[in-house]
Parts: structure tokens; C-alpha cells; sequence
């Protein structure tokens, strides 16, 4: 197992060294700007012009337009979902149906190696990535904060959203796992992967945006991921976790289920 | 003692299509033996559920007496696929110590040996495995397959690619392997290779093993091999 996980470091090294810096770049550069702008002057004119569906979100999303809101936002913002989502959708399509479709798994299965293992490490080395990413990105705003002497979120926070952020990105990896392990090519798999992703999220915005659509955001998997109230009021919802963590434990076993009993090719 | 390879009435249908229809056989150690028919007669199946690969929907095969759904059966077994695919961004050197580590306890023995027989040198084996032609990355397999020195050694048409001379190198190593006491089933469509190295034969048309005997026997038979292997291919069916 131990040799499968080092060959996806070294196949997928660049690509998550990559990402971590674009995102921990992303969030340091959030807060030169909040360091930079008087941000909620800027917003209180944006909300003066913008359509209402623009003044809804701002307003939502950045309520007062306090550094800690704006920050907040930056990890609601579609840039840091599609870093992370591009990870949590990337490793799994090619777990099984990208090696499927090469062909490769054909000689590793043939190696004394279970298919548990082999599912297992595809597992451990998915998650390990997409916690240096999200920890990357952390950093990012941590290092910010600092640089700018803008007053920080502290390491009670940071850590809630990395497990909020973290158990998101699992869900979607274990959904996208779940295609991979019914799946030929690697190819429609990211795609229904990204479906998956882009629906939830948009699902979430609208659910947000109208009230007469709130119903739906408790459907969506990103209805249950909070940025705001844990960074700018320390508030950890229980459930939103627990309904994550669950919605990831069951694609799993799906996943798993499947893989175990194909045929393979 | 078990032998070293036992399939038993195994099926296999992939929705209509019967791919396997009671396939027995048994490979001994020190036997090469020769798994021969067309394309689509069920060859690959027959070792992909060898491999555990596939799930038969009856019948088992063993590995020296090991169920073949069990990981442990592959232990002391080497691999090469009829279609082979390795990982194109990997040199072949690192290719080979990646199939060696999945065998900690089973160190590449016979490697540097392997390496000389099929004229692969240092340099080659720095270079991506993208950058190596078909009969190189042939070699290559062919030397991940056998550097740990198996009890059975499953080869899907092993000379794919490979010029005349190290076609000969290749028949070589392998008499060598059975010498040794190694079991080596050899599946190919090609007659003439399959008579070279193997002892008995077992002739697959339509998923059902249709003669099953020494090549001398089959010599007995007809002057020409072709003779026998298309008499079984063309006339006699399945449970006719």
C-alpha cells in the first residue's frame, strides 16, 4: 500500500504543490486587499448601484463589510471552492476508472494486493492531499492577517473551517470515487464529478440568494458548509458536520461496495 | 502436493455472451503449458480470473492450492498481459523496482540476469517508459513479471513485439524457468511459438477447452500443428 501512495505523490506532486499555492496565495492576497480598501465604505457603494440580487449576496455574504466578513467570504469564494473541488475530483476519477482506462490496473491488481488496499490507498492519499491544500490555504490567510495587522481568526476557528471545508471536499471525493468505481473513463467521471460540485453550489447560492428557495439549501452539500459564522462569530454547526461526514462515510461504502465486487479491467 | 496452477469447470458470461464454458486444466512444476486459441476464445478471461481479476460465475481456480480470489495466491506469481500497460511517465528502472516492492519479502533475484538475455542495457533503463518502443516496454514487462524468480509464471502473448532474436532468448529463459521447477502457462494464438517451449497443450475455441494433450500427441496427429489447431477450430464445437 505504502508503494501506491508514494507513486500518487509522485504523480500528482506538481499539480497539488500547484494549488496549494494558488490558494494559499489567494487567501494572502484577500487580505492585502481588506489590508489596502476601506472595504465597507466600498461595498455600501457597490450596494447603492448593484441590482438586487448583487446587494443580496454582498449582504449575505459580507454583512457590514468588516475585514473578519470580507475574509470570511474569501472562503466562500468560487476560486477557493474550484481549487479544492479540482483536487477532491481529480484523484478519485483517476483512481479507478482513470487507471482502468490505461489500463495499468490490470498488472497492479495482479501484484499480492488486495483490492481493499489498493482502494485504501487511493482513500489515504486523497484525503492527505486535500488537507494540504485546504491547510495551504489556511496558512495563506493565517500569514496574511499577520503580514497586514489585520486581527486574526486565532487557531480555534482556522482549525473548525478546515474540518468544515475539509468534510465538503470529502464528500465530493467520495461521490466522484463512487462514479470511479462504476466507471470506464476518467473523463466522464470528473465530468459527473464536477456536476455533482456545480450543482450543490449553485443549488446553495440561489437557496441563499431567494428566500422562497431556502428550503432547498439544507439539499445541497455546500448548505452545510459555513464559513461566515465560524470565522466572524465562532458558531460550529454539529450537524452540518455530521450530515458531511455521513453523506462522505455512505458514497464511500458505495464506492467501496462497487470496487470490490467488478470485474476489472 | 497441489499443482502449481488448477482451474476448474470455470464460467464466465459477460451479459449474453459465454466467455467461459467449464474451462479445466491443471499446470504441474516444471511444466510449460501451452494455452492456445483464437482471438476471443477466452484466453485473457481465462487468466484474468486467474488473476482475481475477474469473478467467475461458477468455478474456481487455485495458486499452489491458494484460492485465486485471495491476494495471497499472487504472492509467488509473475504477470504479463496480453496488452500491456505500464505508467508512461515512470523510467523503466523505476518501473521495475515499483513492481519489485510489492514483493518485499521476494527480492529481485533474477534481474540483472533477465536484463543481459533481453539486451536491455543501463541506458534504456533510464529512459520513460513513453519513450521506449513496443518490444522495449515488452521487455521491460516481461522482466517485472519474472526479476523475482515466481513459482508460476502467467504469460499472455509474452513475444508480442519481440524481434527473432530475443524472441529466442525469451524461449530460453523460459525452458530454463521449468527446468528450475517453475509452472509457466503460456497463452498465445501463435502455433509454431507455443510448440517451441511447451510440453502439453490445451487448445480454447468459444470459451471450452477443446483438446487438452502433450504436443507430441498432437504431432502424432498431423505432420502439421496447423493441421490440428484448425481441424479443432473449424470443425469440432463446443459440447457438439
Amino acid at each position: 500500500m505504502r508503494n501506491l501512495v508514494r507513486r500518487q505523490f509522485e504523480r500528482n506532486r506538481a499539480f497539488l504543490i500547484a494549488a496549494a499555492l494558488v490558494l494559499g496565495g489567494f487567501e494572502f492576497l484577500c487580505c492585502a486587499i481588506v489590508a489596502s480598501v476601506e472595504v465597507s465604505g466600498a461595498l455600501a457603494q457597490i450596494t447603492q448601484f448593484a441590482p438586487p440580487v448583487v446587494r443580496a449576496m454582498i449582504e449575505q455574504n459580507m454583512p457590514g463589510g468588516s475585514p473578519s466578513a470580507v475574509l470570511a467570504f474569501a472562503w466562500n469564494h468560487p476560486v477557493a471552492h474550484a481549487l479544492l473541488t479540482a483536487v477532491a475530483i481529480t484523484l478519485p476519477a483517476r483512481a479507478i476508472a482513470g487507471e482502468s482506462e490505461t489500463g495499468v490496473i490490470e498488472l497492479l491488481l495482479a501484484q499480492p494486493l488486495s483490492r481493499a488496499e489498493y482502494f485504501a490507498a487511493h482513500l489515504v492519499f486523497g484525503m492527505a492531499a486535500l488537507a494540504f491544500v485546504l491547510g495551504a490555504g489556511l496558512l495563506g490567510t493565517a500569514i496574511g492577517q499577520q503580514f497586514y495587522g489585520i486581527e486574526g481568526f486565532g487557531a480555534g476557528r482556522l482549525a473548525a473551517l478546515f474540518v468544515n471545508m475539509f468534510l465538503l471536499q470529502l464528500a465530493i471525493f467520495a461521490v466522484t470515487l463512487a462514479a470511479s468505481a462504476y466507471g470506464q473513463e476518467a473523463g466522464r467521471v470528473a465530468i459527473a464529478g464536477v456536476l455533482v460540485a456545480v450543482v450543490s453550489f449553485l443549488v446553495n447560492a440561489i437557496a441563499t440568494l431567494w428566500s422562497k428557495a431556502q428550503f432547498a439549501r439544507a439539499w445541497s452539500l455546500h448548505g452545510h458548509y459555513e464559513p461566515r459564522d465560524i470565522l466572524t462569530q465562532g458558531q460550529v454547526s454539529v450537524a452540518s458536520l455530521a450530515i458531511l461526514a455521513a453523506f462522505a462515510t455512505i458514497a464511500l461504502a458505495a464506492a467501496y461496495r462497487r470496487f470490490s465486487q467488478r470485474d476489472l479491467p | 502436493m497441489p499443482a502449481a496452477l488448477e482451474v476448474r469447470d470455470l464460467r464466465k458470461s459477460f451479459g449474453a455472451v459465454a466467455a467461459l464454458r467449464g474451462v479445466t486444466f491443471a499446470v504441474e512444476p516444471g511444466e510449460v503449458f501451452g494455452y492456445l486459441g483464437p482471438n476471443g476464445a477466452g484466453k485473457t478471461t481465462t487468466l484474468r480470473v486467474i488473476l482475481g481479476l475477474v469473478r467467475p460465475d461458477a468455478g474456481n481456480a487455485t495458486i499452489n492450492g491458494v484460492e485465486c480470489a485471495r491476494p495471497e495466491s499472487r504472492a509467488d506469481i509473475g504477470f504479463l498481459p496480453g496488452d500491456l500497460r505500464l505508467y508512461a511517465d515512470m523510467t523503466a528502472a523505476a518501473t521495475l523496482d515499483f513492481f519489485a516492492a510489492f514483493r518485499p519479502s521476494r527480492p529481485p533475484v533474477l534481474r540483472e540476469k533477465l536484463l543481459e538475455a533481453l539486451a536491455l542495457d543501463s541506458a534504456t533503463l533510464e529512459r520513460r517508459i513513453k519513450f521506449l518502443s513496443h518490444g522495449t516496454r515488452q521487455k521491460v514487462g516481461l522482466v517485472a513479471a519474472m526479476q523475482h524468480d515466481p513459482a508460476l509464471l502467467l504469460l499472455d502473448e509474452p513475444s508480442n513485439g519481440l524481434d527473432p532474436l530475443v524472441q529466442r532468448a525469451f524461449r530460453s529463459i523460459v525452458g530454463d524457468f521449468a527446468r528450475r521447477g517453475r509452472a509457466v502457462l503460456f497463452s498465445s494464438h501463435v502455433l509454431s511459438e507455443v510448440a517451441a517451449v511447451c510440453g502439453r497443450v490445451a487448445i480454447l475455441r468459444e470459451g471450452a477447452v477443446v483438446a487438452l494433450e502433450k504436443v507430441e500427441g498432437l504431432r502424432e496427429k498431423a505432420a502439421e500443428l496447423e493441421d490440428i489447431f484448425l481441424r479443432y477450430y473449424l470443425q469440432e464445437r463446443p459440447g457438439a
